[in-house]
Order: C-alpha cells, then sequence, then structure tokens
C-alpha cells in the first residue's frame, strides 16, 4: 500500500475512532430505517476538524474510514460539501466568498444537479434550458432527478443547456454551469424515498421554473460546463471508489470477526479451506483497489488527473465492494443477515451507479486507451 | 398433469396473482400476510396444491406444482416462500408426526387457511444447535430459536436440542424479537423465545426428528429454485422491457452490445436452468437438488444486478421493483441455504461420499 503521511495516518485513526463512536449501529439503523439525513453528525464531524479541504489526503481517509463503520452514514455526514470542487477551480472571487465559505465553514450545505429524468450516463443529453433575457438575466427550466442534498442544499451547482449544440456529436457544447440558491423563485424540490441504500443521505427531485439566474451566478465561461464537469468527475470518481474501499474494508472487517471468533470456539469453518480461500480473495482484492485509488488520488491531488485511472479506481472499487458485501453475506449466511452486511449489501450497489456508471467507466479507459495509442503511433 | 392442463393451472394463477396480489402487494410487503389473504391462498387450493386429493390436497404433481411456485415468485415472491413454508416445509413434518390423529386435524386447519406455521431456520440448515429444551418432569418446554420466519404463524414447529424431538408450539407461549429484513418483508422474521406447556404443546415426532429435517431441506432445492428461477425471469423481462424503452446517447439501451450481449445470454442460461429443473423434478432426482438450488440461487442474483445496473438510478428505487428482486436474490440465497453444507453435500453425491470431509 502506498505509504501516507503520518499526519495522514492520524486523521485516519481520528476519523476510525469518531466512526466507531457516531456511527454505532442502532444508530446506522435508525437512520437506515427512517431515511433520515443526520444533520447533527455533519456538525460534529466539522467541529472536530474532520471536514477540512485544505488536506485531500486527511478527507480521503476520513471517509474511507466513516464508510468503513457505516457506509450511509458515512457518506451523508461529509456530502454536505459536494461539488466545492467545481466553485474552487471553476467559481470567481465573489463566487467562493458567497457559496463556498459557508460550507467549508459547516454553515451551508451544497450540491451538483446533473441528471435528468431522461439523461443519466448520457450528460451532455440533458434538456433543462438557460435562456437569456433582456435585462441580462439567465432563465432555467428544466427538471432534475436523483439529485443528492436536494432537499437539503443551500445552493446548488446545476449543468444546464445555454445553446444548441453544432450537431449530435458535438452535444457537449453549449452547457452552462450555474449557481441556484434554494431560497430562489420558481425553484422546489421534493425528497425521493425507498432507496435501496445509502438511505441516510438525501436524495431529490428538483425542479426549475423560470428560476432567474443572475450573471454572477454564472460558473467559469458560458457553455464550458460539460467539460467542468468532466475535471469534477475526475475528482469525485475518486472519491466513490474511497467510499468502496472504506465498505469493502467494513466487509472484510466484519469476516474476519466471524472466523476468529469460530477459531477461538474450535468451529471448524474457520479452517475450512473454502473459507480462508474467500478471506485471500476478498483482501486481495481490496488491496489491490486501495492501491488503484491512491494512485488516481495521488494523480489527482497534484493537479495531474489521469482519467483513465480514475476510471479504473471507480469501477474496479466499486466491483470489489459489491463483491465483498455479496460473497461475504452468502458465506456467513444468517449470522450475516440481521448484522450490518446486510446494509453493507444494500449501500454498495449505488456505488456502480452514481457519478459515472461503470459502463462509463469501461468507455472511458477503452477509449483514452486507444486514443493515446494513436497519438504515439502518430509521432 | 398434460401441458395444456399445466398451461390453464398457470393462467389461473396468473389471473388470481394479478387481479389479488398485484395490487395490494406493496401493503402486503410492508404489514404482512394478513388471514383474509392467507384463506383467500387456501380457498384456491394454493395451500395444499401439491397434496394428493385424498389427503384433501389439490394433488398437483412435482412438475406442475414447481411451474406454480415460479408464476408466484415472479410478482409476488414473498407469498411464494409463504406457500412453499407451508406446502413443503410445515405439512411434510406433520405428515411425518406419530401422533396421526392431531396431525391430521393440524394439516386440516392449515389447508383451510385456519392456520399457518413458522420453521426456525437453523433447525433445516443445521446451521446453529438448538437449545429447545423439553423439560419432562416439569412439564416444560424452554429455549430460543434464532431465525424463525414467518415468526407471526400461529404455531412454530421446532426442533429439541438433541435433535430427536419435533415440537409443536403455538404462538401464544412466544416472544418475538423481530429483526429487520433484507428480503421477503411481507414475511416476518423473529428470533423467538420459548416458555411453554409441555401438556398443551404436544411432541409430535421423538426419534431422529433432526434427519427428517435435513431430508426436507435437501428436497428443499427443487422448490427453492423454482422460486429464484421466477424471480429471474421478471428481473431479465424488466430489464429487456427497459432497455427498449430507454435511450441513452442517441440510441435505445439495447442497441449497445454490452447490454444487449449481457441479456440474451442471461436469457439462454435462464432456459437451460428451467430444463434442467424441470428434468431433474420429472426423474427425481433428487441427488441434484441441492446444485440446482446453488446455481439458481447464484444465478437470480446475478440477474438481478443485471437489471438494476440496466435500470440505473431508477433501479435503485423501489418503484421499479427492481430493488425489491435484488433484495430477495440475496436473501434467498441466504434463508434456506447454508454455503459450506449445500457444497458438502453436493460434492459427496457428485464426486464421491468422502468428498469435502473434515
Amino acid at each position: 500500500m502506498l505509504s501516507l503521511p503520518i499526519e495522514v495516518e492520524e486523521i485516519r485513526k481520528k476519523a476510525r475512532k469518531f466512526a466507531l463512536e457516531n456511527f454505532k449501529d442502532d444508530i446506522a439503523m435508525k437512520y437506515d430505517t427512517e431515511e433520515k439525513f443526520p444533520f447533527e453528525l455533519w456538525k460534529k464531524a466539522f467541529s472536530e476538524g474532520l471536514i477540512n479541504f485544505s488536506n485531500p489526503w486527511a478527507m480521503l481517509v476520513t471517509l474511507e474510514e466513516f464508510c468503513r463503520v457505516d457506509p450511509s452514514l458515512g457518506i451523508a455526514t461529509l456530502i454536505p460539501t459536494f461539488g466545492s470542487e467545481i466553485l474552487m477551480l471553476f467559481g470567481n472571487d465573489e463566487q467562493k466568498k458567497k457559496y463556498l465559505e459557508p460550507v467549508l465553514k459547516g454553515e451551508r450545505i451544497s450540491g451538483v444537479a446533473i441528471t435528468e429524468p431522461v439523461a443519466g450516463s448520457d450528460v451532455a443529453g440533458i434538456q433543462t434550458k438557460l435562456e437569456k433575457d433582456q435585462s441580462g438575466n439567465w432563465i432555467l427550466n428544466g427538471q432534475k432527478i436523483f439529485i443528492s442534498n436536494g432537499t437539503i442544499a443551500d445552493h446548488l451547482y446545476v449543468l444546464a443547456r445555454s445553446s444548441q449544440p453544432p450537431s449530435f456529436e458535438k452535444r457537449h457544447h453549449g452547457l452552462t454551469l450555474v449557481i441556484v440558491e434554494k431560497k430562489m423563485k420558481g425553484f422546489s424540490s421534493s425528497q425521493l424515498k425507498g432507496k435501496l441504500g445509502v438511505r441516510a443521505t438525501n436524495t431529490a427531485e428538483l425542479r426549475f421554473e423560470n428560476v432567474v439566474i443572475p450573471p454572477e451566478n454564472i460558473i467559469g465561461e458560458i457553455g464550458k460546463g460539460f467539460y467542468y464537469i468532466m475535471v469534477f468527475f475526475n475528482i469525485s470518481r475518486v472519491y466513490v471508489a474511497t467510499q468502496a474501499i472504506g465498505l469493502a474494508q467494513g466487509v472484510l472487517d466484519e469476516l474476519l470477526d466471524y472466523l476468529v471468533t469460530a477459531k477461538k470456539e474450535s468451529n471448524p469453518i474457520a479452517d475450512y479451506e473454502s473459507s480462508l480461500f474467500l478471506l485471500a480473495e476478498i483482501a486481495t482484492r481490496i488491496e489491490a483497489a486501495r492501491s488503484l485509488t491512491y494512485k488516481a488520488a495521488d494523480l489527482v491531488f497534484k493537479f495531474t488527473p489521469d482519467p483513465i485511472l480514475t476510471s479504473m479506481a471507480k469501477y474496479y472499487a466499486s466491483e470489489v465492494a459489491n463483491f465483498a458485501a455479496e460473497k461475504s453475506l452468502e458465506f456467513i449466511g444468517d449470522d450475516a443477515i440481521i448484522s450490518k452486511l446486510e446494509r453493507f449489501y444494500r449501500d454498495a450497489k449505488i456505488m456502480e451507479i452514481w457519478e459515472g456508471a461503470t459502463e462509463i467507466e469501461k468507455l472511458v479507459i477503452s477509449r483514452m486507451l486507444i486514443k493515446n495509442r494513436m497519438e504515439k503511433n502518430e509521432q | 398433469m398434460s401441458s395444456n392442463e399445466q398451461k390453464l393451472l398457470i393462467e389461473t394463477a396468473r389471473d388470481f396473482i394479478e387481479k389479488d396480489l398485484i395490487p395490494i402487494y406493496d401493503k402486503i410487503e410492508k404489514n404482512g400476510i394478513d388471514s383474509d389473504l392467507i384463506s383467500k391462498l387456501a380457498e384456491n387450493g394454493y395451500i395444499g396444491a401439491n397434496l394428493p386429493e385424498s389427503e384433501g390436497g389439490v394433488g398437483l404433481d412435482d412438475a406442475s406444482y414447481i411451474l406454480l411456485l415460479e408464476e408466484f415468485s415472479k410478482y409476488v415472491p414473498s407469498i411464494a416462500l409463504f406457500i412453499f413454508i407451508q406446502n413443503n416445509i410445515a405439512i411434510p413434518l406433520l405428515k411425518l408426526s406419530e401422533n396421526k390423529e392431531i396431525a391430521l386435524n393440524f394439516i386440516e386447519e392449515i389447508i383451510k387457511g385456519k392456520i399457518h406455521a413458522s420453521i426456525a431456520l437453523e433447525d433445516l440448515t443445521n446451521y446453529k444447535r438448538s437449545d429447545l429444551r423439553i423439560y419432562e418432569d416439569n412439564r416444560i418446554i424452554k429455549g430460543n430459536k434464532e431465525y424463525v420466519l414467518n415468526s407471526n404463524a400461529n404455531i412454530l414447529l421446532s426442533l429439541s436440542d438433541n435433535g430427536e424431538n419435533l415440537v409443536y408450539l403455538k404462538s401464544s407461549y412466544l416472544n418475538k424479537i423481530e429483526y429487520r429484513k433484507l428480503g421477503f418483508r411481507a414475511l416476518s422474521f423473529s428470533k423467538v423465545l420459548i416458555d411453554a406447556k409441555l401438556d398443551e404443546n404436544p411432541v409430535l415426532i421423538t426419534r431422529k426428528a433432526s434427519n427428517i429435517l435435513s431430508n426436507l431441506y435437501e428436497e428443499s432445492g427443487a422448490y427453492i429454485a423454482s422460486i429464484a428461477l421466477g424471480m429471474s425471469k421478471e428481473a431479465i423481462n424488466k430489464a429487456k422491457e427497459y432497455s427498449k424503452k430507454r435511450e441513452a446517447f442517441g440510441k435505445l439501451l439495447h442497441e449497445f452490445q454490452p447490454i444487449s450481449f449481457a441479456i440474451s445470454q442471461i436469457e439462454v442460461e435462464l432456459e437451460a436452468l428451467e430444463n434442467y429443473l424441470d428434468k431433474i423434478v420429472s426423474i427425481k432426482d433428487k441427488s441434484r437438488y441441492t446444485g440446482i438450488k446453488i446455481l439458481t440461487c447464484e444465478f437470480s442474483r446475478k440477474v438481478a444486478k443485471l437489471s438494476l445496473q440496466v435500470h440505473g438510478g431508477y433501479g435503485y428505487f423501489e418503484d421499479f421493483k427492481v430493488e425489491r428482486i435484488y433484495r430477495d436474490s440475496m436473501a434467498l440465497s441466504i434463508l434456506f441455504s447454508n454455503f459450506i453444507k449445500d457444497r458438502v453435500l453436493l460434492s459427496k453425491y457428485l464426486i464421491d461420499p468422502k468428498s469435502a470431509e473434515y
């Protein structure tokens, strides 16, 4: 495993302690059952200095350790800052002061709204419209779905179409990112309930009906929204990979505890080769996923992201999380179905879907590999 | 039963499922299976469906009964599992009772939908040793059962700690601690604390009850397989339908190779598994029942996963019903299976009686 600085490892210990104290099983079950967002845990994590964007490695290991104890609460506690990198990279000073700073201080919640009822993986297929009016403002109309923090966010970074693309192949042209405040007239949101997992997170449907967007709420350049989102995905996908390795590690913890207890009780299951093989397979895959994720993260944090590695990390780590949860649940059986593994199994699936489904990651990897080889051949 | 008769049986069942069950299934999953519904299942002959007519049942042969279970599993899997527990666990156990008079009376009540039974999964899978003890001197039965499925039933059929006895326990003697359920949410699932009077809760089997349960467990593989295949079929149908409606990047999803290849292959696998199940059930090759259970349970998880992935974000929410199949398929793999035991059993049948032994 890539070795991280001592101060990061210290934060890892602190994050684990926080998670073990605050994400106890009965608490996790309560939020899972009620589909409720844990505002108090978000505030508490802030007050203990665990949400700190000045050290991205610290954020990463905190997310990993949080998800190791409970993925749903772990993600929910850290997700109120979702989308902050967009303003860090592409926002102007006024936007950073007005919108980013309160989020980084734990005073407000942000979110990112891309997916629409007719466009999920196909980001460029979105239909939400952004049109300039005579006064110089922009008017936003449309609908978004499956938006994290949708009903709890104070503001959202919304992707919309501001001009018609020159052709179908160039649909990624003419998309713009804007900041929408929840208090803006014409904006409404409703929570979507009945998720399979990560039920402590808030997911919503958003509607924009003639929402007036002042020019100062345009992020970066008009028409460059797609590129900004792709850059953001290079970061957020590393975090999803991290959620997945945290979850997988949590599963491994449970499996190990189960086998160690069996060993102490002289239960032969602890020595069966089939048990040992499963343990070895899960542990090896997690280690490989972690190495890949850390390598991708290292490049992102050095401002030299490699989309191939990022997509590999997200694709592989989410697959490992689902593999670990499914196989461990099946192997342990009845004891597992009433344990936290049941929640981990439900929580894992979303990691193969959000922030770019596995299929999209595979396309990114392959197309870029081919493109790189063609460019190399031409040199 | 001829194929025409089977066709009629399935059409009748589908009509009943569509009219009487699907419209209220979300409510059933939330609130459980109530006595009215149980009466309806009984009136329509689904409880006792595979019991000979001479014993008050409908007398379906195994091949037809499996088709029936599969049909229920497509749309209302919790009810399929409920029917399975009554028909394939409770009634066969009662039939093997040494006290025929009492047992026949209970069977009659089950077939009429007046009572229904629950079972401790650890008794079936032999997963944990029971601590339920019969104290002859004090005339009491005391102990716990960890994993009781359909625990809101009127009776629990339960194995004693020495593995010899099977006891009939009335629900009034049971205290329950209900678990949150991964799947089959219409069926209650609890830890049960038992403190009962022996004179009011008859011992039905007094010798080698654990062997009887082990045999039932093995035989149940074919029925569990039919439930797994029913759910798989519905998951494939949902994936197929959605892939024909949903567009991305200017094309319908089924026009993308990875999606159409995966769905097509799974459809062929389903057909192969259905034919294999039909074959081994027709020739009553019980040595293959555990194998088909392992294969179909794995298959149903694979199909549910694919279907959810095809549906994307929509699949992750309960509205599209795919997330329910995702949960149920995993739950089925656990509730009536023991990972190690099943594979040891299979190895013994297929390789050598000493295979996989420790």
